[in-house]
């Protein structure tokens, strides 16, 4: 509600209306044009965070075995404090705004506190969670790497790790007529008209580290 | 629209202390810079957007320049590439996306609407400082350097291998993004909830609910499009494995991001010209516009339909080619109601009295020309056309049919039909019909050589090109050069009129709407009264006699 906060101090030297801003018929228009103005807000939050959603659904569709693992290396005991943090200091904000309507200046001090106590609370237990992925080199970029208890994790749960291995690679380009479609669509038209499953598309659907069980299928017919 | 002012709509409404009007309300350089009246934001929107169009043209004079000769003589392909790209950013961030909306929108949506201001006059200032700080960022980038990815930032160029100021330009259209949110927000609450007693929607003006359309885009779609410059950003900056797929990152993941703004936001660009064509064609046509419900809704269904095409920019990215299928048949579902809008005014137009006047020059001017770049849409849309014939000028001429030969049309007529209005001088009418029609003749001359040319084959984005096409690209520069001139002539004349221009009356065209009710300029508050409306939109008489 800034917006609504900023505009009451729009006083303009009209003595007509000491409530509400000049452009405003009414404090009614005004609180309604406010409220109006904050979905709008969240609506464009919705989709700023939409795009990363996206971008989450399709990295954990494209690395599911990555996503598998990542899970075994998060602290579910401070994730749960960190919940149960966050879903409480809603509660005392909007505990807060109700003892503000109803002029409870006391209570809606404490509540305030309350939610900043705890959104600090927050901070301090993520800088624990923070701190012990920094110190394993856990962190997103140049830097990351692959801590041994994930390596044995993986192995526990999937067999051993094997280099991706050639047979995988040769791409029958000589045969190829036309892929307009590049290397996501079904692949290129070859010439006895079977559609090739192109090895990049392999290889994006599946994690890139392969497993001694995974069996890769040269080429697939898709009747036309 | 009271039906009082309508039986004499060039009466001049009364205005207590005449002469006192938002201009004269303060004169220093902080009256303006921390006003939040929104006709003076809209002026300091007209002047930074000036700017920036004269920018985007330098660049696109260099390229045509360049392009005289199939040979690379004039600029080294670097610096091709950081023109074009410069040229495409600069116009479509900076010039067309906030030009009709933050300048005339932003002048005229509260007139319209019988209102004193918009809902949030410190909102409507903040974003355009955000538009300025984004515009400087974008310019240090290009006078440091350059960039050179297109506009389109396509990754994994853009975030991996550009020896270019990518991020530093990412962050100014970041940024620049936040101020068209704030303009559509501003515009959404405002036409909900701030309309004069007895303003209906369905009496609002057509060019408020293009700009209602407008709006939804603009706050729904601008998001994404800040959140995909930032991971690009981000991966540039911190190998962050996003959109490269060298680092695990899905290069295709970007053009859907980046498409389901841009195509939306191709319609940021061209609805609020359509706004400003509805308003032409009937005051001009002397006529009620004819379809009022479908004009109006027709604009609704452009920004619901146009959040699901973006694919058809992906047809030969590798999406698949099911999607490419679907993208294809919802592209021309697009193309429905903006054929809807064309039709209507057509049949407004019909067995009416149309006057000539110089912003009805460019709204028939838009007329044809929308329709080619229209019609040329739907090739497009024709998955085994556009294989054939992407990513060379056809493209590049369709597009410009649009948002030259539609928006900025669309832009100029507006600009001088409410010239009066928001100046109080009328501009030269002589003056300004040479170079409507200047206009309209060197854009034709500059860009339909680039169907043909592009038909041919021609690629986009080389600074050298096979000698056959050299013919087509020397005529499209000659026409490139009657157009910066034919722009040239409104800058002087209308600086020119602001002291020698005569004096204009509060409603020079006998139009209606609630805007020509007021003085020219309107007073700082807008109205002296809130203004009741009666009756409903374009109500012309189907014959005036004359015009006053
Ligand atoms: C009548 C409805 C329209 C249809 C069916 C349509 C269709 C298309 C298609 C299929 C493409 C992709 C071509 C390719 O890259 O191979 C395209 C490109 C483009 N269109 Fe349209 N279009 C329409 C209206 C518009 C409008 C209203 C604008 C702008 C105001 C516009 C601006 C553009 C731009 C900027 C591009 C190329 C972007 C780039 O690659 O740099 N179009 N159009
Ligand atoms: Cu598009």
């Amino acid at each position: 509600m800034s917006s609504q906060a900023l505009d009451l101090h729009d006083a303009h030297g009209h003595d007509a209306h000491g409530s509400h801003a000049h452009q405003f018929d009414d404090p009614i228009q005004q609180r309604d044009s406010a409220t109006l103005g904050m979905w709008a807000f969240l609506a464009t939050e919705v989709l700023f965070f939409g795009a990363l959603f996206v971008m989450y659904a399709v990295f954990r569709y494209r690395y599911p075995v990555m996503w598998d693992l990542g899970s075994h290396m998060l602290d579910w005991k401070l994730g749960c404090l960190n919940t149960f943090i966050l879903l409480f200091s809603s509660l005392t904000m909007a505990l807060a705004v109700q003892s503000a309507q109803l002029g409870k200046t006391k209570r809606l001090n404490i509540c305030l506190i309350l939610t900043l106590v705890m959104a600090f609370g927050f901070l301090v237990v993520k800088t624990f969670e923070y701190h012990h992925k920094y110190e394993e080199s856990v962190i997103p970029g140049r830097y990351f790497q692959v801590p041994p208890h994930a390596i044995e994790k993986y192995e526990e749960r999937y067999g051993t790790i094997k280099a991706p291995t050639a047979e995988m690679e040769p791409v029958p380009q000589a045969e190829t007529v036309y892929d307009p479609m590049g290397p996501y669509g079904p692949g290129p038209v070859m010439k006895d008209g079977h559609v090739e499953e192109t090895v990049a598309r392999r290889r994006c659907s599946r994690d890139s580290l392969t497993t001694t069980e995974s069996s890769s299928s040269s080429s697939r017919s898709i009747s036309r | 629209m009271s039906s009082e002012a309508l039986t004499h709509p060039a009466e001049p409404a009364k205005h207590a202390s005449a002469g006192d009007n938002y201009l004269t309300n303060g004169f220093s350089l902080k009256s303006w810079l921390l006003t939040l009246d929104h006709k003076r934001i809209g002026i300091l929107y007209l002047i930074s957007v000036s700017v920036f169009f004269v920018i985007g043209g330098l660049a696109a004079s260099l390229i045509r320049l360049e392009l005289i000769t199939p040979a690379g003589d004039v600029l080294s392909h670097e610096t091709y590439n950081k023109m074009f790209t410069v040229h495409g950013v600069v116009m479509v961030f900076f010039f067309l996306v906030p030009s009709i909306p933050a300048v005339l929108g932003n002048f005229l949506i509260p007139l319209m609407i019988g209102a004193r201001d918009l809902a949030f006059p410190r909102l409507n200032l903040l974003s355009w400082y955000i538009y300025i700080v984004g515009g400087l960022f974008t310019l240090t980038v290009a006078l440091t350097g350059g960039i050179d990815t297109g506009w389109t930032f396509y990754t994994p160029y853009s975030s991996m291998f550009s020896n270019t100021y990518v991020a530093m330009a990412a962050v100014g259209v970041f940024i620049t993004g936040f101020s068209s949110i704030l303009t559509g927000l501003n515009f959404i609450v405002t036409i909900h909830k701030m309309r004069a007693p007895g303003l209906t929607w369905f009496r609002l003006p057509l060019f408020v609910w293009a700009h209602y359309a407008t709006s939804l885009i603009m706050i729904l779609g601008t998001p994404v499009l800040a959140s995909t410059v930032a991971l690009v950003a981000v991966e540039r900056v911190f190998h962050i494995g996003v959109f490269d797929p060298a680092l695990g990152g899905d290069p295709i993941l970007f053009q859907h991001l980046f498409w389901f703004y841009s195509h939306p936001a191709v319609y940021i660009m061209i609805l609020p010209a359509m706004g400003v064509i509805s308003e032409l064609i009937s005051t001009f046509s002397r006529r009620p516009i004819f379809g009022y419900h479908f004009i109006a809704f027709s604009s609704i269904a452009i920004a619901a339909i146009g959040f699901l095409v973006w694919g058809h920019h992906l047809f030969v990215s590798g999406q698949s080619p099911y999607a490419g299928l679907v993208f294809s048949f919802i592209t021309f579902l697009v193309a429905v109601p903006s054929a809807i809008k064309t039709f209507n005014w057509t049949a407004t137009l019909y067995k009416s009295s149309i006057s000539w006047d110089t912003p009805m020059i460019y709204a028939m001017g838009f007329m044809g020309l929308f329709l080619i770049g229209g019609l040329t849409g739907l090739y497009l849309a024709a998955i085994a056309i556009d294989i054939h014939v992407t990513d060379t000028y056809f493209v590049v001429a369709h597009f410009h049919y649009i948002m030259v030969g539609g928006a900025v049309m669309g832009y100029l007529g507006g600009m001088h039909y409410w010239w009066p209005k928001i100046t109080g001088r009328m501009y030269p009418e002589g003056w300004a019909k040479i170079s409507a029609v200047l206009i309209f003749a060197g854009f034709n001359l500059t860009f339909f050589p680039q169907f043909i040319v592009g038909y041919w084959g021609m690629p986009r984005r080389y600074h050298t090109y096979a000698a056959e096409f050299q013919v087509l690209n020397v005529m499209s520069t000659a026409g490139a050069s009657v157009l910066g001139f034919a722009y040239a002539f409104p800058v002087f004349y209308f600086l020119w009129s602001l002291k020698y221009g005569k004096k204009a009356p509060s409603n020079p065209w006998g139009a209606t709407g609630l805007e020509w009710q007021t003085p020219s300029p309107p007073p700082t508050t807008n109205f002296d009264e809130v203004p009741v409306v009666t009756e409903e939109p374009y109500h012309y008489p189907m014959l005036e006699p004359e015009r006053v």
